[in-house]
């Protein structure tokens, strides 16, 4: 389902007042001042169909059932309340199902990362999440991809093991780790001055907002500062349960460097770059570094 | 049927005919025969195959409604506004 968002959304990009901030993101501006980050639940439920339709302050979500038959719909809206804060709420479609009772709006901070709950599967009760953030144009804002699985909030305490690490930066390999480290805390010392912390309880400056992905063959923690998305993809499992966590991530220390971009693939670089120029963004490079630096990983309490 | 249509002489010829009486050995034969040439035939494709059809389609209609409403998926009756950033949890 999030595949078709920034497909729907791009074609409705000329309707968005600020369009958007990079390349596949779902970050929009609104005349009224606010931007927002949306992204649905990439779940396995190939018997819905959704389409979107972006709102001048905000976005319209519409969810039919396998049957072609109206299921859900609703609007966010995002509207700025002073300078420092903006509202979220939802609100009904005219000719569609709603929620029983629609959420209590709620004011935010900008940059703000927050999950709703949107459907529900009818047998098991497990829930599965839209996830949004919220801010003005100039807020850094980048979410990490939601799962494919319904989210669990990791058990306070479990273990967490980063196998050969490789950590990428918006996509693009920036250090590795050849050894293996366990602990209920580890911390990450990245070669672009960054420093961050993984854990699997809270503590003082922990936001719950990186997501580990899991599934045979591939295991990934993602996190986002910013508007840097980090992921860190592994040889062996990272929580030693099978399915989709929520980790709790500290950032200890702020990058220096800004994130390297490579060209894609097939794509001729002058052209690339020639894109990004007028999007402002810094150039890109033709070819990743063969040699990664070290990615530094241990354990605190 | 009028008279152009009505055949006079066969009329005739099927009213003097009186068909061979059947002896117990000829209609046994004759049964066993249809039997051997027919029935298996008949039960083999056109009855046992519709019957092991339906069967398969009941398991699987059985099979769905069993499965279907651990898969599919409702709406939730109130949203919850989670905001990760402030430490609140799903």
């Amino acid at each position: 389902m999030t595949k078709l968002l920034p497909l729907a959304l791009l074609a409705s990009a000329p309707l968005c007042a600020q369009g958007l901030a990079h390349p596949g993101q779902t970050h929009f501006g609104f005349a009224n001042g606010a931007a927002l980050e949306y992204q649905a639940w990439d779940g396995r439920a190939p018997q819905l169909s959704e389409a979107y339709l972006l709102l001048p302050d905000g976005l319209r979500r519409r969810i039919r059932d396998g049957q072609r038959r109206p299921m859900l719909a609703f609007d966010v809206h995002v509207d700025p309340v002073g300078k420092s804060a903006l509202r979220l709420s939802f609100t009904p479609v005219d000719g569609w199902p709603f929620f029983a009772q629609a959420p209590a709006p709620r004011d935010l901070q900008p940059g703000d990362h927050v999950l709703v709950d949107v459907l529900e599967q009818a047998g098991t009760g497990k829930k599965v999440y839209d996830s949004l953030s919220v801010g003005f144009p100039d807020t850094p804002m980048r979410l990490a991809p939601m799962p494919p699985d319904p989210l669990s909030v990791i058990a306070a305490g479990a273990r967490l093991r980063l196998e050969q690490a490789l950590l990428k930066e918006n996509g693009v390999a920036a250090a590795k780790n050849s050894a293996a480290e366990t602990g209920t805390r580890l911390r990450m010392a990245l070669p672009n001055g960054g420093q961050y912390t993984l854990s699997s309880q809270p503590g003082p400056g922990y936001r719950l907002e990186a997501m580990v992905y899991g599934g045979a063959g591939r295991t990934a923690a993602v996190f986002s500062d910013g508007d840097i998305l980090y992921g860190v993809n592994c040889r062996a499992p990272i929580v030693d349960q099978p399915g989709s966590w929520l980790l709790w991530v500290r950032k200890d220390a702020s990058p220096t460097t800004p994130p390297k971009s490579v060209v894609p693939p097939g794509f001729p670089a002058d052209q690339y770059n020639a894109i990004l120029g007028v999007l402002g963004m810094p150039k890109a490079e033709s070819v990743p570094s063969p040699n990664l630096p070290e990615l530094k990983i241990w354990e605190v309490r | 049927m009028n008279e152009m249509e009505r055949d006079r002489e066969l009329d005739w010829m099927r009213a003097q005919w009186d068909p061979p009486r059947m002896t117990p050995s000829a209609a046994a034969e004759v049964l066993s025969a249809y039997r051997r040439e027919f029935r298996p035939r008949r039960l083999r494709g056109r009855f046992w195959l519709p019957v092991t059809a339906a069967a398969v389609a009941a398991s699987l209609a059985t099979a769905l409604v069993r499965v279907r409403p651990e898969t599919a998926y409702r709406p939730v009756v109130q949203p919850r506004i989670i905001v990760l950033s402030d430490g609140e949890r799903p």
